[in-house]
């Protein structure tokens, strides 16, 4: 295979005037040494008190320390990643939030069960520059613990917003917690994005990224730094609590000479642990893993190995866009600690339980192609998104199993709003795995059966692919659900 | 002028206006229905005598390349269309580097046309018959030939490259 010329591309490119954009920036081996830099607990935390989570969050562009230079980020409160927010099923939740942006902006609150009406998780909310709302909701008291979070959803900017930085974690706590071996674990988050910035820290124009394969940067941050530190007891227990929040990119996780034992997925607990070589997160997706500080004592690296989510008929891809595809990537690097407490891993999680047969199969088919409204789009039955039209309507306090057919030639994460749902086959063939999810792959030319039960809220919502250039491109449809 | 720099495997399309950098702007808003005109639909080469016969791989899942041969069409090029699953053998085998690589791929007169190259462009490429491997338009930029939408354009280049893999633009879309 022949090789690219990189001289080449670089001579020509100093030429011109838009010359090194990344240049700089990618002198930091990002793929190589591990650097690891300070702490990972980075975040402004919130948590409620007396039953109350309050707050004020202003979305804002801001110069944030990317790589050790400053970049000029969008920011819930100055931050990248945004303050973590934490409470207790039952509370309730008060965001006092202002639009600073230069474009209208929401807030969506990423796999909460919650109203998806009013001021709560309501992606029509349409807040423009200057404009404040209050969100104002509570978690039932029945709300699974987990790991869930909160970006800009409103459509057209979604992938512009969240590649911007704007996303952050919103923490349940409950039963999960309480069990021993996890709560005396030492907790730690796990927030990885992707930036992609000029020489002087500005934000790359969405008219230079790949919209069709979905953007990606070169800069991967796991809590906005380029491979920070974690400790790991030796003999205890790690609890790495995982959210991509990149527009696009996926990560295949794993962790040198260590298994994972997953205990949780997007809608919280598992039944029981269950041990992994590698842990394969899609847009939108979160896991919580626990792992063992039984090896030899030192530094391992936790690495994002090369995945193909497909585009050009091509080996590994060849996309504008896509970087390093070939070789591991450092995320962040573990250390041991002294000797903790010795904790093994625990063997019953949750009780989670099959849903009942649905009342309703319906099917749902993925992939791009030219529609006579607006060309060139990503769809979901044929259709590029409309606003004004209703594509699914379900009937409250029903099940229902929707068929996801992938018939393109890149993998899409299909998520549903508001709502857990099941997995139950993948190409036909049944998933053993009991697990709440709320973000499922379909890889391309595959097919994914989920059941979905309507409950508690009624209202209209939407239901999209997380490759979030595809979802702006028309890769999302309305659901109502009706009382 | 503008360049396209490939770093670390990704190109970038930068702008000479490289002020505009900064300014994201919305995508994709609104969804009217309204007919879709091309901007790619008016011959611009009608003196072109060369080669009419091309052969287009493409995979049979690809929703776009249809789009581009019916442009092929319209300009006068006869179309072999060929679906093949094996995308990247094929690309292997016309030693087309990675980081050019698009959708489909159109042999004609021994040339590799990787992409949607605007068909003119292939004609003023032909008539010229240069020392090269072929022309490429990276990626799937939206507004394209085939790609068309109805509210984005993202500017392109379209590169020549020879069997060194070695890169040059042959002509640039910054507004069109
Ligand atoms: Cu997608």
């Amino acid at each position: 295979m022949v090789k690219i010329n990189r001289r080449q591309f670089i001579a020509l490119g100093a030429a011109g005037v838009g010359t090194a954009l990344i240049g700089n920036w990618l002198r930091q081996d990002i793929s190589s040494q591990p650097l690891a830099s300070s702490s990972a607990n980075v975040f402004d935390v919130y948590q409620s008190s007396d039953g109350l989570l309050e707050l004020d969050i202003i979305a804002k562009e801001n110069p944030v320390n990317l790589t050790g230079r400053q970049a000029y980020l969008l920011t819930y409160n100055g931050q990248v990643p945004a303050p973590r927010l934490e409470a207790n099923p039952g509370d309730k939740i008060r965001i006092h939030f202002a639009n600073n942006l230069s474009q209208p902006t929401n807030i969506h609150y990423h796999g909460l069960h919650i109203p998806i009406m009013g001021n709560a998780d309501n992606v029509f909310l349409h807040i423009k520059p200057g404009e404040k709302l209050t969100y104002e909701f509570q978690i039932p008291s029945n709300h699974p613990a987990g790991i869930f979070w909160y970006h800009p959803h409103l459509h057209g900017l979604v992938a512009e917003q969240l590649f911007g930085g704007l996303a952050g974690l919103f923490i349940v706590r409950g039963d999960l917690d309480e069990i021993p071996e996890v709560k005396a674990a030492k907790e730690e988050f796990l927030v990885l994005q992707d930036f992609a910035v000029d020489n002087n820290g500005r934000l790359i124009n969405s008219a230079h990224m790949s919209l069709m394969m979905g953007r990606e940067g070169d800069i991967i941050t796991a809590n906005g730094q380029v491979n920070p530190s974690l400790s790991l007891p030796e003999q205890g227990l790690l609890r790495l609590r995982i959210l991509n929040a990149s527009t696009s990119r996926f990560y295949r996780l794993a962790l040198e000479d260590h298994s994972f034992y997953q205990i949780a997925t997007d809608g919280g607990a598992l039944n029981e642990p269950i041990e992994v070589n590698e842990l394969l997160l899609t847009p939108g997706q979160r896991a919580e893993v626990l792992i063992k500080g039984d090896k030899e004592p030192r530094q391992y690296r936790l690495l994002n190995l090369p995945y193909d989510r497909g585009g050009m008929g091509m080996m590994g891809g060849g996309m504008m866009g896509r970087n390093n595809r070939d070789e591991p990537i450092v995320l962040a690097t573990i250390n041991y600690e002294a000797p903790g407490q010795s904790l093994s891993i625990p063997t019953q999680l949750a009780s989670i339980t099959a849903l009942p047969e649905p009342q309703t199969v319906r099917s749902f088919e993925l992939n791009h192609g030219m529609n006579p409204a607006v060309g060139m789009a990503f769809l979901i039955n044929g259709e590029a998104y409309n606003h004004d039209r209703l594509d699914t309507q379900v009937q409250l306090d029903t099940v229902e199993d929707w068929e996801i057919t992938n018939t393109g030639m890149m993998d899409h994460p299909f998520h549903v709003h508001g709502l857990a749902f099941q997995v139950i086959s993948r190409n036909g063939q049944p998933e053993s795995l009991l697990a709440w999810r709320d973000t499922v792959l379909v890889p391309r030319g595959e097919t994914v059966r989920i059941r979905i039960p309507f409950r508690d809220f009624a209202g209209k919502t939407v239901y999209h692919c997380h490759v979030l250039d595809h979802e702006d491109l028309g890769m999302m449809g309305n659901l109502m659900i009706n009382a | 002028m503008a360049i396209a720099s490939v770093i670390g495997g990704a190109i970038y399309l930068t702008s000479a206006q490289g002020k505009s950098i900064s300014n994201n702007t919305a995508i994709a808003q609104d969804t009217n229905t309204a007919t879709l005109t091309s901007v790619w639909d008016k011959e611009t080469e009608p003196a072109y005598s060369g080669t009419t016969e091309m052969t287009v791989y493409r995979s049979p899942s690809c929703g776009c390349c249809g789009g581009w041969i019916e442009h092929a069409k319209q300009h006068g090029f006869k179309v072999k269309d060929i679906k093949t699953e094996d995308m990247a053998a094929l690309k292997q085998k016309y030693k087309l580097p990675t980081e050019l690589a698009s959708c489909h791929t159109t042999i004609i007169d021994g040339y590799v046309m990787e992409g949607h190259i605007p068909v003119d462009d292939i004609k003023r490429f032909l008539s010229e018959k240069p020392e090269l491997a072929g022309l490429t338009v990276p990626g799937m930029p939206i507004g394209t030939p085939g790609m068309e939408a109805r509210n984005i354009k993202q500017p392109f280049q379209v590169l020549s490259f020879n069997d060194r893999g070695e890169v040059e633009i042959f002509k640039e879309y910054q507004s069109y």
